[in-house]
């Protein structure tokens, strides 16, 4: 059966009752945490990991995805009426989207963000569906070396390659790493770094770890930062619809941001950011309207818009082919997966196709049910922003705590979800990025239980691991991932240096 | 061949800069104006932005 026919049936199960609501859920919550500055479809999927626990794990899942689908439309609200971006993929669209709406014209603006959103989402979907079947067939040839090379490019890419700095990237890691190695052996049976502690023998929970880091971590840094001005949002004025002009403006944008964050998004660690930036800096280089830059042009608010919502079903690639999170979102929905004794790779498609396939088809229907709530509902979405902020983050406090409670009834428990808590905040404090140490709690056991696997077979000889062309490849890449970057930034050391006064490592 | 050789250096300093720029900006700090500049955002626009 071919990727089309097996879209068709994804499409029977997506579209029962119970799924259309789950997937409704989840697109309304997306949006709505979209719409929220601080709040990020990370925090919200990990607030949700225990809640689910015994819920239908498609339904979980479908639900999951509508959440990081609908943050991605959200963040593009508030970046165009208030200036500031609700999710950090969405930073570049305040810059010609807010001075649209200053200029009276936010509601073409949050119309070409919204129906870019879902022509991007819509083609990348597919492509997602057209792809995915390629690289699993692939990955079937994948052994134990393969996977691990694979793994340590994930580690590089995510906690390295592309973040602010290379030592805080690898710190944060390692600290999940650590964590990793935290419980039984898998191979011996022995206890490790349990420290005589009955309650550490079963290792740390990656939902516990995921809660406290973002939920708790992010609401004590924002308690953190005091309180702040009132946002001043712009009233959307005249019609949300857009001309003829907007949209003969708006349409090549739009494919060619859907183009640049598709792969950008499949790529280890790339992050929707890095694609709505390179799609500003091509809008502007292909523009017949240079001189309306920085003054409200529409392409520079349609092309990244496509850009991060085709980089969120770019995620959904590596995630359910290798069971490669290549965002801190990623990484958390892996854990949701493992929740439910699912483990996203090749093997996820020939023995739980029903589940996957209802899972991208579900990805269409969310996509067209976001078009539906953003546009007319736009008035709803902004009043979300008069919550009070310390109300909101009270809320998630409260909701962390239960949910971890109720998935696991004890004291100790709650005790690691304050301790990880306090370190998430300690951390952001310092500058150091949260995701690497979800993917190493979550990757580290994986990536030595392939180590020691490799190593059994080929009875102790390392060099196993650069003798396959494809593990000798994925760490020829992962070695590059390390080194470019460093020589980039090495390029602007002289400018970053002074501007951070010392703050960089 | 230069000329293919000076637009593949350009390309990777373009994503170079996205990569970098984006970074900054997930840690809500302004990214740097080299940066800015080879991506073609103008910095005072970007400034006024509350990351």
């Amino acid at each position: 059966m071919g990727a089309f026919e097996f879209l068709i049936q994804g499409l029977g199960t997506a579209l029962q009752p119970a799924m259309l609501l789950y997937a409704l859920i989840g697109v309304t919550l997306g949006t709505a945490v979209g719409v929220l500055p601080g709040i990020g479809p990370a925090l919200t999927v990990a607030l949700l990991l225990p809640v689910t626990y015994h819920l239908d794990p498609a339904g979980s899942l479908i639900m999951f995805c509508g959440i990081y689908y609908g943050g991605m439309y959200g963040g593009s609200t508030t970046s165009i009426l208030l200036n500031t971006p609700g999710e950090s993929s969405s930073i570049i669209t305040a810059l010609e989207g807010n001075k649209m709406a200053r200029a009276g014209r936010g509601g073409p603006a949050l119309a070409t963000a919204a129906i870019g959103s879902f022509i991007a989402g819509l083609i990348a979907t597919l492509f997602l569906a057209f792809l995915a079947p390629w690289i699993v067939k692939a990955a079937l040839a994948f052994g134990p070396r393969e996977y691990f090379a694979l793994m340590v490019l994930a580690f590089v890419t995510v906690s390295s390659a592309f973040g602010d700095s290379t030592l805080r990237g690898l710190t944060s890691l390692f600290i999940g790493l650590g964590l990793a190695c935290v419980g039984i052996d898998q191979l011996t049976g022995q206890a490790r770094m349990a420290f005589g502690v009955p309650e550490l023998l079963d290792g740390v929970e990656v939902t516990t770890l995921a809660v406290a880091m973002f939920a708790v971590g992010e609401a004590l840094a924002i308690a953190g930062l005091g309180s702040r001005a009132a946002d001043e949002v712009i009233p959307v004025k005249g019609s949300v619809w857009m001309t003829a002009k907007d949209w003969s403006r708006s349409w090549k944008p739009w494919l060619r941001g859907t183009a640049i964050g598709f792969p950008i998004g499949a790529m280890p660690a790339g992050g929707a950011e890095i694609g709505t930036f390179l799609s500003y800096a091509t809008e502007k280089r292909l523009t017949k309207h240079p001189e309306e830059f920085g003054k409200g042009a529409i392409e520079g608010v349609a092309g990244p818009e496509a850009a991060n919502n085709a980089s969120a079903a770019g995620t959904l690639v590596p995630l359910l082919t290798l069971g490669l999170p290549t965002s801190a979102t990623a990484a958390i929905m892996l854990a949701g997966f493992q929740q439910f004794g699912l483990q996203p790779g090749p093997l996820l498609f020939a023995t739980n196709p029903t589940l996957v396939w209802g899972l991208i088809a579900s990805l269409l229907i969310a996509n067209a049910m976001l078009l539906i709530l953003n546009l007319p509902l736009i008035g709803l979405w902004v009043r979300l922003l008069t919550i009070p902020r310390h109300w909101l983050y009270a809320g998630i406090l409260l909701f962390a705590t239960l949910g971890t409670i109720g998935a696991n009834p004890s004291t100790f428990e709650l005790g690691m979800l304050l301790g990880f808590g306090l370190l998430g905040y300690v951390m952001r404090l310092f500058g150091y990025p949260i995701a690497p140490v979800v993917v190493g709690l979550i990757l580290g056991p994986m990536a030595e239980q392939q180590l020691r696997r490799a190593l059994s077979i080929s009875q102790g000889d390392w060099m196993t691991l650069v003798q396959s062309p494809i593990a000798a490849i994925l760490l020829g890449i992962a070695a590059l991932a390390f080194i470019v970057p460093l020589i980039l930034r090495q390029s602007g050391k002289g400018e970053v240096l002074s501007q951070l006064a010392g703050d960089e490592d | 061949m230069s000329q293919v050789f000076h637009a593949a250096l350009n390309l990777l300093m373009v994503f170079g800069a996205a990569v970098t720029a984006s970074a900054a900006a997930k840690a809500h700090r302004q990214p740097v104006t080299a940066d800015l500049r080879r991506l073609g955002v103008p910095q005072d626009a970007f400034a006024r932005i509350r990351l």
